[in-house]
């Protein structure tokens, strides 16, 4: 396992590269150590995304979703208002205010829109990982479904169906990509 | 100050922002709610529609507008530690002056004026308080001094 001086062949590891190491607690053969598949990190107690709940990242998601609402009713909303505007001969103070409310109102809308969803998707994934005691995929997909059904709970019932299963869809294509390696592992033991 | 608790600064607008909403949103469904029971016609039924109606078309706006005041609020915050280099109240003010004055900037500039100084009271009162029982309850841990006795008074020990 160790040596002091010389003998190169038996002694592959990867200090081989400085002969003259004499210590003998450097050089060894790295593959004698216990050998995993997967990377080995050290996590901090209390630090990194995993140690943490959903209520401490709810905040996080609701105001990323609010932001994307409203950059995107933004560009919509200055599409439509120079569209809207082009096609009137109107002075420039007038389009320039209309295109600026189309703006305001439309990236508002899209924003609460958004941050409506959210903050129903938070409360509905804070409620189930405090009953349920822990937290994977069913809480995703079960508070994402709940979030389409109450949010078009208001617009009939048809309506609330297609929201839930809209919900539904999109709570699971979310849950399978981040858990892929786990999928791939249940494969690897099924087959 | 008591900046431990919260995320560093690019992150924190993003929660400000979300948890603005979320205030706004839960505070404003309840306020709207009992304002609907309050003004539609009798009998529960109705009472309790109005309630629902008013909730689901008001509460997301005042949740929006919380959050535009919170995130931009957040974002002066964030830029004037990056220029100041510090974190004290006096940033919390000025971003609550600046945060008013900029969304009443469509309003003219008296509006913007006054909107600036009810900002910057708001946030000097909010700061104030803090700063007031930061003391208070650092009042309890002020190292008593220990008490000596004079051996020379006392008369048990002669």
């Amino acid at each position: 396992m160790f040596s002091l001086e010389g003998d190169d062949k038996a002694n592959r590891g990867m200090l081989n590269s400085f002969p003259k190491v004499p210590s003998p607690y450097l050089n060894f053969d790295p593959q004698l150590l216990p050998q995993s598949s997967q990377p080995e990190y050290i996590f901090l107690e209390g630090a990194g995304s995993k140690q943490r709940g959903r209520f401490e990242l709810s905040f996080t998601e609701i105001g990323t979703s609010c932001l994307i609402g409203a950059t995107l009713g933004s560009v919509r909303g200055l599409y439509s208002g120079i569209k809207m505007t082009s096609m009137e001969n109107q002075t420039s103070t007038y389009n320039r205010t209309q295109i600026l409310n189309s703006v305001f109102k439309n990236g508002a809308r899209l924003a609460n829109t958004f941050g409506t969803i959210s903050v129903y998707y938070s409360i509905f994934g804070i409620i189930l990982e405090k009953t349920r005691g822990c937290e994977d995929e069913l809480n995703t997909i079960v508070a994402g479904t709940s979030t389409g059904l109450l949010y078009k709970s208001t617009s009939g019932l048809k309506r609330c169906g297609i929201g839930g299963l809209a919900g539904f869809c999109l709570a699971t294509a979310f849950s399978l990509i981040t858990s892929k390696e786990k999928l791939k592992e249940i494969g690897t033991n099924l087959f | 100050m008591e900046e431990f608790g919260r995320e560093p600064c690019p992150m924190r607008i993003l929660e400000d922002l979300g948890g603005a909403f979320a205030m706004g949103l839960i505070g404003g469904g309840i306020f709207q709610s009992i304002k609907g029971f309050r003004n539609a016609p009798t009998g529960f039924n109705r009472r309790f529609n109005g309630a629902f109606h008013s909730v689901a078309t008001r509460a997301p706006n005042i949740g929006g507008s919380f959050a535009v005041w919170g995130g931009l609020f957040s974002t002066i915050d964030c830029s004037l530690v990056a220029i100041r280099k510090k974190e004290d109240p006096w940033n919390s003010i000025a971003s609550g002056a600046l945060t008013g004055g900029i969304l009443a900037a469509r309003n003219g500039i008296p509006a913007m004026t006054a909107s600036a100084v009810f900002g910057g009271l708001l946030l000097a009162m909010i700061e104030g308080f803090g700063l007031f029982f930061m003391h208070m309850s650092a009042e309890q841990f002020r190292p008593q001094p220990p008490i000596f006795e004079d051996p020379t008074n006392n008369p048990n020990s002669g």
